[in-house]
């Protein structure tokens, strides 16, 4: 009798600490989107559709360095993010392109 | 998602992603990507192109694979939002059950008699205090991390502590257990040299532990998470020193924690096994025996059943971070996903340490029976019969050659089946 009334006990207890954990609806962690390889180069044809870049860094929680372009391709819904490596010389080239771009338009 | 080789011969027909045949049919000269990794939460720098001139740029699109776009765990965190609090429930609520129940049976009615007994009270101790921290962490898995650094910083401390403070203590239970099989040969301490021969183990051991969670304490910090733009609780390096930290912690933690009391419990334990084999000679019924071994089968059985996994998957995401060996989405997804599952079976041994070590002995059994009539109105007279020192007989007798039950009952550390 005081088992199955400590079970039950238990069972509801773990119930409710699920529901509450279970309420909010959007669920994350902390597995960071990364690149894991790099891409080998862009054309210079298509290089005036990247719109941004940002810098992958090894900080832990991703395990290569990169800079991570977003270009807008015509067909394509949502722009697309390519791998770059940040040490290559047509790499910084885009970025002081870029860099530049933004000082005009600000 | 399909896997492509890169390469920059566009007339290869390996490169053919599109899914509308009547489409590659009317175009024969342009090929499209009709699939493509979809990040909506990208926070980037952003610049205005004005170039909006890009009629030729649709020639080339199929340059570029998902072998070079973001890997993107959306899929890994939902996984964790819904798997990690659910696991972290159910530890929760038996760990704190079967511990709390260890703590109160021994500080209310159980003297400590052994170093033994003082081992399983501070393992108790640790596995509390390891529960305590899961909350925090499946509300950060749910949520993310709403309530600051420090409390990032202190709740990431308190579980590697406690972590490694409870493996450590499982190591130093098959020493004692070890220990009290050799003790015939050696001359029994005194009492007060005893007791501060406890305290320095106990010091010793939760030192250990806390030196191990003190990169934690440094590292762990709170960061925005880009790709959901919600606030994080991990580690950070300094990226220059990244990839070097983060691997020489794993690999020390893994030692430390799994291949130290591993080795130790192994050794302790054959030892324990050969002379509980030896004591077959001395005329010991051979149930009491066959209990025994069942006991150090499980207890090494269920250390190794949640631990290992764990640990060579660690293991892996360390090799993976020296060389980079994982380069394909799919892989590392799972990789991450592995290491969820087998996290949280690694956590189900604080559940399980009450029963391994404490339940299974008949004296424990005798305290809660005690304990059970006391609460309830109606009187139980049932016992348990006197198994205990005959096996603590048996086991004198394989290693010593005069039994002196009083002093054994007094001082020796005994193992306690």
């Amino acid at each position: 009798m005081e088992t199955q009334s400590s079970t039950m006990k238990f069972q509801i207890l773990a119930l409710l600490l699920l529901l509450a954990c279970m309420y909010p609806s959007i669920a994350q962690g902390y597995y960071e989107n990364c690149c894991l390889k790099y891409v080998t180069g862009i054309k210079k044809n298509m290089r005036r559709n990247i719109m941004s870049y940002r810098v992958q860094l090894t900080d832990g929680g991703c395990n290569i360095p990169a800079v991570v372009f977003k270009m807008r391709l015509k067909k394509q819904l949502k722009p697309k993010s390519v791998c770059a490596d940040p040490r290559s010389d047509w790499v910084q080239a885009i970025i002081k392109e870029l860099d530049e771009k933004n000082k005009r338009a600000m | 998602m399909s896997s492509c080789p890169s390469g920059n011969n566009q007339q290869s027909a390996s490169l053919l992603w599109t899914a509308d045949s009547s489409f590659l049919n009317g175009v024969s000269h342009h090929k499209q990507i009709t699939m493509g990794v979809l990040l909506e939460y990208e926070h980037d720098y952003q610049y205005h192109d004005h170039d909006n001139d890009s009629n030729d740029s649709a020639y080339d699109e199929d340059y570029f694979g998902d072998l070079h776009t973001v890997c993107d765990k959306q899929e890994v965190r939902s996984f964790a939002g819904v798997f990690l609090p659910v696991i972290y429930t159910l530890a929760l609520v038996l760990g704190l059950a079967g511990n709390s129940l260890v703590v109160f049976i021994y500080l209310s009615h159980k003297r400590l008699r052994t170093l033994t007994d003082v081992f399983i009270l501070n393992l108790a101790f640790a596995d509390l205090l390891l529960l305590f921290t899961l909350p925090f962490w499946a509300a950060d898995a749910v949520n993310g991390w709403q309530i600051g650094t420090a409390a990032c910083k202190i709740t990431s401390a308190l579980y590697t502590t406690n972590f490694s403070c409870s493996m450590l203590l499982l190591s130093c239970i098959s020493i004692d257990r070890y220990r009290a099989l050799a003790k015939g040969s050696a001359h029994t301490p005194a009492r007060n040299n005893s007791r501060k021969h406890r305290i320095i183990m106990c010091l010793v051991v939760w030192g250990i532990a806390i030196v191990l969670g003190l990169p934690d304490m440094v590292f762990y910090t709170v960061r925005v998470q880009h790709s959901s733009e919600r606030y994080t609780c991990r580690a950070v390096y300094p990226h220059s020193m990244a990839r070097a930290a983060k691997a020489t912690l794993e690999i020390l933690e893994v030692s430390l924690s799994f291949i130290l009391p591993f080795l130790v419990m192994m050794f302790c334990y054959c030892r324990v096994g050969v002379a509980l084999s030896q004591a077959a000679t001395a005329g010991v019924h051979g149930g009491r025996r066959w209990r025994a071994f069942r006991v150090l089968i499980a207890v090494v059985g269920v250390f190794l059943l949640t631990q290992l996994p764990y640990n060579v998957v660690k293991l892996i995401k360390t090799l993976d971070v020296i060389y980079i060996l994982v380069t394909e989405c799919d892989v590392s997804k799972n990789l991450d996903l592995a290491n969820q599952i087998t996290e949280s079976l690694a956590l189900t041994h604080c559940c399980l340490n009450p029963v391994l070590y404490v339940f299974i002995g008949s004296s424990f059994k005798m305290h809660i029976i005690k304990l059970a009539k006391h609460w309830s109105q109606t009187g139980r007279g049932y016992r348990h019969g006197n198994e205990q020192p005959a096996i603590e007989i048996s086991l004198k007798s394989a290693t010593q050659t005069h039994t002196n039950s009083s002093s054994g009952n007094e001082d020796t550390s005994t193992f306690t089946i």
